[in-house]
């Protein structure tokens, strides 16, 4: 077996942020990573959109990021510390859209190792050096400067290293243009080390250590380091040289410090804490993450607490000397993992779970009424100051980025009745999380929805003069009549357009610089600016049937099938071409290309016929009107459209647009087949055509903007947006409904979007998420989604939630009635009654947990509940609270044998678990039988158990429930379940349990998979085979009697099979003494699974499922993975035979008729030569990167593949030529085989 | 070193043929004699108190010893008497049956032949070991063939079990306590009626409530009843019941 690797959706769990202006313009940009990928985004500061410019996938793990910028220099480049053992700096090209690497210098190892350097980056705020650091000893530094020709140079590194120190976190000091410097929270553990007695430990203390790098000796020296009373989480640099008074700020547990050289004093503060907190009041606070903002005037920095209180930190100095740090709460957002302040005013949060955000920053945080906590004040130590959480102030939301991350578990299944199906997917964490339905499609907000007076036919946007960023009118035409709206505040009918309005329309627009145009069936209307009009009529009884209109040029098809050419002359005249053209069959459709920049007009016209062609006509004055190609079409064309795509968002370096991209002719069929052809810009010749089948109705085509491109609307019986994204083709449906007609349409409230016709609406809507595979329904939830299973009869969903660390409502409100009670006890008795109504105003007060948090409350508090899902309307049907500290870790939904018809849900529940030291108080099944209606758990029975019960799966009408690493088969009783049968011999604890016929296949935690076989005559369960690796496998899914597929914690996906000669009648030993040497080979079963395929995904899967994703396509095995990525392994149907080296047309036919024969064999070699030609951006290398703890086997990774298309065209040519191919057909190849399963 | 034998010593050689010539005569273990356990070891068993061994050269050397021998004797008698049992029902049956099938040569033959176009037994996720049996069931008239073990734990061989029936463990228990032994003697009957040579409404009937009382049996087994020695179902002691559920359910024929 052959897999294939498509990543569906990319990861969206953000671990790193930075800001800069890395194109080199104004603009300031943000380069976020992924894990493994990094994304360059740009928030409009108009719109306060953040729009993706590019992402790349590195084959490595990105373990730290950072914006380095030259001393004077305006361009930010891109530092990055990955796994590689090299340090990889960055430019981004905005002429290419493209990251450059310009430097990559090896150090070490590959791999995240304790002492080769990656984990910790810091920069010279001066943008002179960097540092790079291991977590342990290595450290080095890098001077970097510039050459004569202004490009970026590296210096060899400098050592500082340290050996016994674990380094916990590094800044660059700002010190002005002094040596540069840079802070380490250092600990050496050298005497803990030698001590044997054990005591050194309590003593050890954490150091702030700085480095100095003496750029005149050129060497890195240890300069001065001092032991800390706290032991400190992060630094922050604190501005130096003229802009401020230098320094680190240190945040520690309850505290944060700011220390500097000379004789400046340590100036301490409290982390002020929440009043009223129902938090463990024993608890440390810390910040977690921090942001500074630095003008020329001032500076200050958001530090967020691990509440997601931020706190507006500033400083005080008196002559360069600081003498207070004062903090002030500013607002309460999601916590993250990082933020950034842009200079527009913008604060971009990167949620740690859970989609981020982007605030406008709308007040500083001036406000009078907000009390102001300083160091100055005095405090006892251990006394802290309080502040009151309320709603969003200083913050104003404008955007929200959709990150699925972690996705807990995901089912896909056609539940909702739309033959596609859809994902569900349990999402987030604690107050945070929330249930999303996931369905293929570009989500669509709709702006406005207003009825006309009838049934329109069509619609147009015209603008008045080319230069108008907005349209001017809205004209919809009917069977008899055309209406004239006018875009302003409101949108209103006008009669002194100058178009003709007793008439239907075929077309209008924009013609020239200023003047419109209208074609109606009886002739052409000409409108000047100055509202003078030509009129051109049809000759005799003719009328125009089609018509294809630009910028200066109109085309009419007359009755008749004959064409006419008009073209606008440079007065602004429009002229007809003196010849008509008379076609062989009657003209469908016809379009025009846009004129290309520059250009008088465009070259091509295209002409779909009745005889099933499209013809290709030129319009060049040498040949005009002279048929140039044409194609065969197995239907009857409905719509023509050519647009110019690909490469339109790159951007030159004077930040002009440039329009690389080619033509492409859409094919619309009146079979609802839509076709993309390329057509040569020179030639006029038709190649490479692509087909994708849309839907039962005819193809009509719509040629709309979107994001200052060309894009295709193509509407069947559903509409589908064919656009260029980030150099890659996207044919997405439109979740809406059935549209008619379409045309782009620009105003002040909607800079781009599409005006609609849907019966007799008209509709404006907006597609901001391009780029997405699916548009999402989310359903908030309570705790953190731990599994679900679907109810088969209803479809509903019965989803188990647990938390750790959390309060069930019962208990909080118990607490929260303590609190209040101590509140009112505490008071001298003339304070008695304010204290009763603050009491009262506590107990009333309520803050959404989903923006404030739920409260911590201390390790080994578990809360948990049991909820039916009604996943179509997002309704909870039923929930059932579980009691403090019983945590669910296991659901399943089944009958059983011995009682009827009735569906009970069995929910595997544990209390008392603490986590570290790990012990367990007991667990329960609890049995609950489920309504008629399947929106009701009634309680049935609890059935204690001794530990964790992992998993349970229903088996032969009973249940197989994991007890820790018990098996055992339950049968239902009349006062609790009734065990019949156990097995003991699993090694650590069941994770899984999937079964098939008699064949019981176990996830150990641990140990990979067991094949247990249940004897019914014996009433046994028998382990028959097992796996030789060790794998820790979180999910499996079984592919067919004999192989399972399994994911582990690490990121790996492995495919394991029983061999062929495998028996599973085995017999239990006879004898009955189970002596300790009595067992198999080191304790395993006598027969072994074989490993079919391996492969590193990188992130730690959570979910397979064996499914098809669209109608009509073939099976793949779909998985989902902790970052927020969805991908698919898709078999190859065939491998056979080495593709010939020359090819012959016979061979060809052959390709045709067996097109995936040697598909495996192709991608193979496609892989190969990728990975010659194109190595990872980072510096890791792929292969090893994909066999990060197995080696890849028979795992071809697409992701790779597909970035073929973004190679220089000159390296895509050579490999294509490598594989016997043009890089279209292997661009084509790419599609297909995700087209083939996906989308 | 050198693994070559140094020397001529006859003796030595000749103990090192014996030992070559036993383990090639090792795979010759009648499968019913051995049994595969889920350890990767194998279990005698002709001798009664069943012993377990490593590998399959010590199961040969244990079965060249003296009380292995002594069982072997037991052991033959009591297949024998089975055997003779099975033959003398047989008998019984046909002539109970009368003759309903007009030719059973032609329909035996039918029979071989189909199973012989067969390219590979149908797809059955059901225990082979009765599947086995199903294929065999056309040449079991006469006694019970022997089949040798190919390979020590080979596993269904699927396109042999046509033409070598396999006897698989099967107690040697006369056919009215068949409750004794599950599926063996389950698919056993079972496959007679596949036959569709005797399609009798009386042995149908009969066929009907053995396939009941069997399925009782199985049913009581897997819900964790076991026969005690005196052949009276009792718990299971590892097993859990209902307060209430001291006797174990009746089958709905008896």
């Amino acid at each position: 077996m052959f897999l294939y690797n498509i990543t569906l959706q990319r990861a969206s769990a953000i671990t790193h942020a930075i800001h800069g202006n890395f194109s080199g313009t104004k603009q300031q940009e943000i380069v976020i990573a992924h894990g493994k990928i990094i994304e360059l985004l740009r928030p409009d500061p108009n719109t306060g959109k953040v729009h993706t410019l590019l992402t790349v996938e590195v084959f490595g793990v990105v373990r730290s990021l950072m914006a380095f910028r030259l001393t004077g220099g305006t361009k930010d480049y891109v530092v990055v510390g990955t796994d590689s053992g090299r340090i990889v700096i960055l430019e981004y090209q905005p002429s290419k859209n493209a990251f450059d690497k310009i430097h990559q210098e090896t150090f070490g190892k590959s791999g995240c190792r304790r002492i080769v350097p990656g984990q910790y980056l810091a920069v010279d705020p001066k943008g002179r050096a960097v540092m790079i650091g291991a977590v342990e000893k290595q450290k080095l530094v890098y001077i970097l400067n510039r050459d004569a020709a202004a490009r970026l140079t590296i210096s060899s590194p400098l050592e500082a290293h340290k050996a016994n120190t674990l380094v916990y976190h590094v800044v660059g000091v700002d010190v002005g243009f002094e040596n540069p410097m840079f802070a380490c929270l250092e600990m050496d553990y050298e005497e803990v080390d030698n001590d044997p007695t054990g005591e050194a430990v309590a003593n050890t203390q954490q150091t702030l250590t700085f480095y100095e790098l003496d750029l005149g000796l050129n060497h890195v020296v240890r300069k001065y380091s001092e032991p800390l009373e706290e032991h400190g989480n992060f630094l922050i640099s604190v501005p130096g040289g003229s802009d401020g008074p230098s320094g680190v700020l240190i945040c520690s547990e309850n505290y944060i410090t700011y220390k500097n050289f000379g004789d400046q004093p340590d100036i301490r503060c409290p982390i002020p804490r929440r009043r009223n907190d129902l938090d463990d009041p024993e608890r440390g606070m810390v910040f977690v993450c921090s942001a500074t903002h630095k003008t020329k005037s001032m500076f200050f920095f958001l530090a967020q607490t691990e509440q997601g209180d931020i706190f507006k930190v500033t400083l005080e100095s008196d002559e360069d000397m600081v003498i207070e740090i004062r903090l002030k709460y500013f607002d309460t957002v999601a916590v993250a993992t990082a933020m950034c302040v842009l200079k527009t005013g913008f604060l971009f949060v990167a949620s740690e779970f859970g989609n981020h955000y982007l605030y406008q920053i709308a007040h500083l945080g001036d406000n009078e009424d907000e009390p102001e906590f300083s160091s100055a004040m005095p405090l006892e130590e251990g006394d802290t100051f309080f502040f009151q959480i309320r709603p969003l102030r200083n913050l104003v939301l404008v955007d929200e980025l959709d990150s699925l991350s972690p996705i807990m578990t995901c089912q896909i299944a056609d539940l909702a009745n739309e033959d596609t199906p859809q994902l569900y997917m349990a999402c987030g964490r604690g107050s945070r999380s929330s249930l999303r339905v996931l369905r293929h499609g570009l989500e669509v907000s709709e702006m406005a929805v207003s009825e006309l007076p009838g049934n329109p036919n069509a619609v147009w946007t015209v603008r008045r003069h080319v230069e108008d960023e907005f349209d001017a009118y809205i004209v919809v035409s009917f069977v008899n009549a055309t209406l004239v709206l006018s875009i302003g505040e409101t949108v209103e009918e006008v009669t002194d357009s100058g178009f003709l309005g007793t008439t239907p329309t075929l077309s209008c627009s924009l013609l020239g610089d200023d003047a419109l145009v209208q074609v109606y069936p009886d002739g052409i209307r000409h409108i000047r600016a100055d509202k003078r009009v030509n009129e051109w009529k049809t000759p005799g009884k003719k009328a125009i049937m089609k018509c294809a209109v630009n910028q200066r040029q109109v085309v009419i098809a007359l009755t008749g099938a004959e064409l006419v050419y008009f073209e606008m002359d440079p007065s602004g005249q429009l002229n007809e071409y003196t010849e008509r053209k008379e076609m062989s069959a009657d003209v469908v459709c016809m379009s025009l290309a846009s004129v290309p920049t520059g250009e008088q007009r465009s070259r091509f016209l295209a002409v779909g016929l009745a005889d099933n062609t499209v013809r290709i006509i030129s319009l060049d004055p040498a040949d005009c009107l002279q048929p140039l190609s044409m194609q065969a079409l197995p239907a009857q064309p409905e719509a023509l459209c050519i647009v110019e795509m690909g490469g339109a968002e790159k951007q030159d370096d004077s930040g002009e647009k440039g329009s690389l991209g080619g033509l492409y002719l859409n094919i619309g069929l009146q079979n609802g087949v839509l076709l993309r052809t390329v057509l040569d810009t020179v030639t006029g010749d038709l190649s490479d055509t692509r087909t994708r089948y849309l839907g039962s109705r005819p193809v009509k085509l719509f040629r709309v903007l979107m994001q200052g491109q060309e894009a295709v609307l193509a509407m069947s019986s559903r509409s589908w947006l064919s656009y260029s994204y980030q150099a890659r083709f996207h044919l997405t449906p439109l979740s809406y409904e059935t549209l008619e007609f379409a045309s782009c349409f620009a105003s002040e409230q909607c800079p781009e979007g599409i005006v609609a016709i849907s019966t007799n609406t008209l509709r404006i809507l907006a597609l901001e998420k391009l780029g997405a595979v699916f548009n999402q329904v989310s359903t908030q939830l309570q705790y953190t989604p731990r599994k679900f299973v679907i109810h088969p009869d209803s479809n509903n969903l019965i989803v188990i939630e647990t938390d750790h660390n959390a309060y069930t409502d019962a208990t909080k409100a118990q607490r929260k009635q303590q609190m209040a009670e101590e509140m009112v006890e505490a008071a001298g008795e003339e304070e008695r009654e304010l204290a009763a109504e603050m009491a009262a105003a506590f107990l009333n007060e309520s803050f959404p947990e989903v923006s404030f948090g739920a409260p911590k409350a201390g390790l080994g508090q578990w809360a948990s509940l049991v909820r039916i899902l009604d996943p179509i309307q997002g309704s909870t049907l039923d929930s059932i609270q579980l009691e403090q500290n019983e945590a669910a870790f296991s659901v399943a939904v089944l009958r059983f044998a011995n009682s009827g018809d009735d569906w009970f849900v069995l929910v595997g529940v544990v209390k008392d678990l603490i986590l570290a030291p790990r012990s367990v108080a007991g667990g329960f099944i609890y049995t609950y039988r489920l309504s008629e209606d399947a929106d009701k758990l009634a309680l049935v029975h609890k059935t204690p158990v001794e530990d964790v019960p992992g998993a349970i799966a229903p088996f032969q009408g009973r249940v197989l429930i994991s007890v820790g690493k018990l098996l055992r088969v339950y049968d239902l009783g009349k006062k609790k379940l009734l065990r019949k049968c156990e097995n003991k011999h699993i090694s650590n604890f069941i994770v899984g349990i999937n079964t098939i016929g008699n064949r019981v296949i176990i996830s150990d935690i641990q140990e990979s998979f067991f094949w247990v076989r249940y004897k019914r005559h014996e009433n046994q369960l028998i382990i028959f085979a097992d796996d030789t690796v060790p794998r820790w496998i979180t999910t499996a899914s079984l592919l067919d009697y004999d192989t399972v597929a399994g994911a582990d914690k690490f990121g790996n996906i492995a495919v394991v099979r029983l061999p062929a000669n495998t028996n599973d009648e085995v017999d239990e030993d006879p004898t009955g003494n189970k002596a300790l040497w009595d067992r198999g080979l080191l304790n395993g079963a006598s027969q072994k699974a074989e490993i079919i395929a391996n492969y590193h995904v990188g992130e730690a899967c959570l979910s397979l499922q064996k499914a098809t994703l669209i109608p009509g396509g073939s099976e793949s095995l779909v998985y989902t993975t902790l970052s927020g990525a969805v991908g698919i392994l898709v078999p190859f149907t065939s491998h056979e035979v080495r593709q010939p080296t020359t090819r012959k047309p016979n061979c060809l036919c052959w390709k045709l008729s067996f097109p995936f024969i040697q598909d495996h064999d192709f991608f193979q070699h496609l892989e190969m030569h990728m990975r010659a030609e194109h190595p990872p951006l980072c510096g890791r290398d792929h292969l090893s990167y994909r066999s990060y703890y197995f080696p890849v086997k028979n795992v071809i990774d697409g992701d790779l593949c597909e970035q073929f298309n973004s190679m220089e065209p000159g390296k895509q040519r050579s490999v294509a030529e490598e594989l016997d191919r043009t890089p279209a057909e292997v661009s084509k190849k790419l599609e297909d085989i995700r087209t083939r399963y996906a989308f | 070193m050198s693994f070559k034998r140094d020397g001529d010593d006859a003796s030595q050689l000749n103990a090192l043929k014996k030992r070559r010539v036993s383990d090639l005569l090792a795979f010759n273990i009648p499968q019913e004699e051995a049994l595969l356990l889920s350890n990767g070891r194998f279990a005698c068993t002709v001798c009664s108190w069943r012993p377990v061994f490593d590998t399959m050269d010590v199961l040969a050397v244990h079965r060249a010893g003296k009380r292995h021998l002594a069982s072997l004797c037991r052991f033959n008698v009591q297949q024998q008497c089975l055997r003779e049992e099975i033959q003398k029902r047989r008998q019984a049956a046909f002539l109970q049956e009368d003759d309903s099938d007009p030719a059973p040569l032609l329909s035996q033959t039918r029979h071989r032949v189909h199973c012989a176009l067969l390219r590979s037994i149908p797809y059955n996720s059901c225990c082979q070991r009765g599947r086995r049996k199903t294929a065999a069931d056309g040449d079991s008239t006469s006694a019970f063939p022997e089949k040798r073990m190919d390979k020590p734990c080979e596993g269904p061989s699927h396109n042999k079990a046509e033409a070598e029936p396999d006897t698989a463990p099967l107690p040697p228990v006369p056919e009215q306590s068949l409750d004794h032994f599950g599926v063996s003697s389950f698919v056993h009957v079972a496959t007679d009626d596949e036959d569709g040579t005797k399609s009798d409404a009386t042995s149908t009937e009969e066929k009907v409530t053995r396939r009941r009382e069997l399925e009782h049996y199985l049913h009581l087994r897997s819900s964790g009843w076991v026969k005690d020695k005196a052949g009276c179902w009792v718990k299971d002691e590892n097993a859990e019941f209902d307060s209430d559920e001291d006797q174990p359910p009746q089958s709905q024929s008896s």
